[in-house]
């Protein structure tokens, strides 16, 4: 994912494709709350537009069943 | 047609009659095993979600991909033997046709064990495409084929089975039209309060299964063929949409083939007719366009999803099984209301399939509005939606009828010690179980992932214990229908 950085106080766009096969794309706050959501597909782009309100390190994780690494799909996004 | 000839029931040899017996009960007993081993997978999954049981990862989505096609499939095949029992007192139905759907059924049921088992096909039930292609090295090109393979098996025995049907109802009605009671609703011919809801129903589910299993086999063809000559790529959103509409429809098609239980079996235990009518036939006739148009709310995070797809999937997910659970609901409030009803376990468990299927509608619809959908998709909320609509409103339809079948509507046994603690645990248990699923995704916890971070492990160990209820109520429940149901004689 990239940037792994972003501005909280101003929309973000995440544009949200997969190589290989469907995955999900949820952000979820420092609390392990989920704030927003796409999925990500072969061929296709999802725009997901997001404000972050507060800065912090957010989780990434995969919210669409993509094969036995599904659990382990998780990143960080810090927004300053 | 008179009414007379429309209403009466249709005679058959003793030897068909007793042919028939057995293979209902072959249905029920399949089907209801099944849900048993099903059900200790998913106890299996909570378990190891909770930290209680260690199982690798592959392991665990194996086990859950097994989990997602067996509930499908057993609900398939039993409430196939709820529907087929009652639809054939009302139009001749082969016999031999729905053996060979059943040993077609078992055949897939061998292919997609073997792929499971032996090939370590873990790609889940709905086979999103292209993962039955892209395993990383998990599983072959050849397990992932027979998984597919034996799903589509699975559906051409029921299209078989659904050609018998409709063949049988258009040689008793002449339409589908006319079975669906709309020759009534619209006025052409006068309302007949004997018209049986087991026709109506059944040509409901023959209308909208054979879409759906059509479906089906398109997506599957088109999965296979990719899986050998990967140079044919179909499109992912086009084949997520037939994933979808399949498995919606399939699904929400059981709870409509199995509440001809309560429409044939309450009027008997209260003494009451069910008696068919204008807004029963309308309920029936909105349903079948209803169930083919929800599915998109599968899709609400698929943002090249056409708006007007999402808007109608959402409009009609409002509304959707509403009309057919109002006219039920209240048939079956009004038909047991001061009739002095015995409570026997099935007309519990009836009664309770009426409450399930009401209540389990709320996370539904919650689930299907873009707002909630955005943090409640693919959590563990979805899960516990449709764990509350086959526990607590499929499920108790089909071990009713089972319990009919064993001794409760021929004998009028009362319900023994052991029938109570069974029918309180599984209830218990499978409130817990949905309850436990929605608070987990309303905690935004995702589903389907093997290992679970440490925050969400004390819901798994709470669902753990939900499903060992669960379990434990089955386990009474199979057990006594294994003792009662094969020496049972048909029910007067």
């Amino acid at each position: 994912m990239t940037p792994a950085t972003v501005k909280s106080g101003q929309p973000v766009e995440f544009q949200v494709s997969a190589a290989d096969v469907n995955h999900g794309f949820g952000i979820y706050d420092e609390n392990l709350v989920l704030i927003a959501q796409t999925q990500a597909m072969p061929g296709y782009t999802n725009k997901l537009i997001h404000t972050f309100d507060k800065p912090g390190k957010f989780k990434i994780l995969c919210l669409e069943y993509c094969g036995l690494a599904h659990h382990v799909m998780i990143t960080e996004l810090t927004v300053e | 047609m008179s009414t007379t000839e429309v209403s009466s029931k249709i005679e058959y040899s003793d030897s068909e009659n007793r042919n028939a017996l057995i293979a209902v009960k072959s249905h029920l007993i399949a089907g209801l095993l099944v849900f048993l081993l099903m059900m200790l997978a998913g106890l299996a999954m909570r378990a190891a979600q909770g930290t209680w049981l260690e199982i690798g990862a592959d392991l665990f989505y194996q086990i859950m991909t097994v989990h997602g096609a067996g509930v499908v499939g057993a609900a398939m095949i039993t409430s196939t033997g709820v529907q087929w029992y009652f639809l054939r007192q009302y139009v001749r139905l082969s016999n031999g046709v729905f053996w060979t759907n059943f040993f077609i059924f078992l055949t897939g049921v061998v292919l997609i064990l073997g792929s499971i088992f032996v090939g370590k096909y873990g790609g889940a039930w709905t086979f999103l495409f292209p993962l039955p292609a892209i395993s990383m090295g998990a599983w072959s090109a050849g397990a992932a084929a027979a998984f597919q393979l034996g799903l589509l098996i699975i559906g051409v025995g029921f299209l078989i089975l659904y050609l018998d049907f409709g063949r049988a109802i258009l040689a008793r009605y002449g339409s589908l039209a006319r079975a669906l009671g709309l020759t009534q609703l619209f006025g052409k011919e006068p309302v007949n309060y004997k018209h049986p809801a087991a026709v109506v129903a059944s040509t409901m589910v023959l209308i909208v299964n054979f879409m759906g299993i059509a479906a089906g086999a398109v997506v599957l063809v088109m999965g296979l063929v990719n899986l050998f000559y990967p140079e044919f790529k179909p499109d992912a959103l086009l084949m997520k949409n037939l994933i979808y509409f399949f498995g919606h429809v399939v699904i929400n098609a059981t709870i409509y083939a199995s509440v001809i239980a309560v429409y044939e079996l309450l009027p008997r235990y209260t003494g009451r007719p069910w008696k068919t009518n204008k807004p029963f036939y309308a309920a029936w006739f909105a349903i079948v366009f209803m169930v083919m148009g929800v599915y998109p709310h599968h899709l609400l995070m698929d943002f090249p999803m056409p708006t007007w797809a999402l808007i109608t999937a959402q409009v009609l997910s409002f509304g959707s099984g509403l009309p057919v659970l109002v006219v039920t609901g209240y048939g079956a409030l009004m038909i047991v209301y001061r009739s002095g009803i015995t409570w026997s376990t099935s007309a519990k468990l009836l009664f309770l399939s009426m409450f399930g299927w009401a209540a389990g509608v709320i996370p539904a619809i919650l689930d299907a509005m873009v707002t909630v959908n955005r943090t409640f998709h693919n959590t563990l909320w979805v899960p516990g939606h449709f764990h509350f609509y086959l526990l607590l409103g499929l499920l108790p339809m089909l071990i009713g009828f089972a319990y009919f079948l064993a001794g409760e509507g021929d004998r009028k046994e009362r319900p023994k010690a052991v029938d109570s603690l069974g029918f309180y645990a599984y209830l218990i248990g499978a409130f817990m179980t949905s309850m436990v699923f929605l608070a987990s995704g309303a905690n935004s916890i995702p589903r389907r992932w093997a290992v679970h971070l440490p925050e969400w492990i004390g819901f798994a160990q709470a669902g753990t214990i939900a499903a060992s209820l669960v379990v434990l109520g089955m386990l009474l429940f199979i057990t006594r229908a294994l003792i009662s149901l094969p020496g049972a004689n048909n029910p007067r």
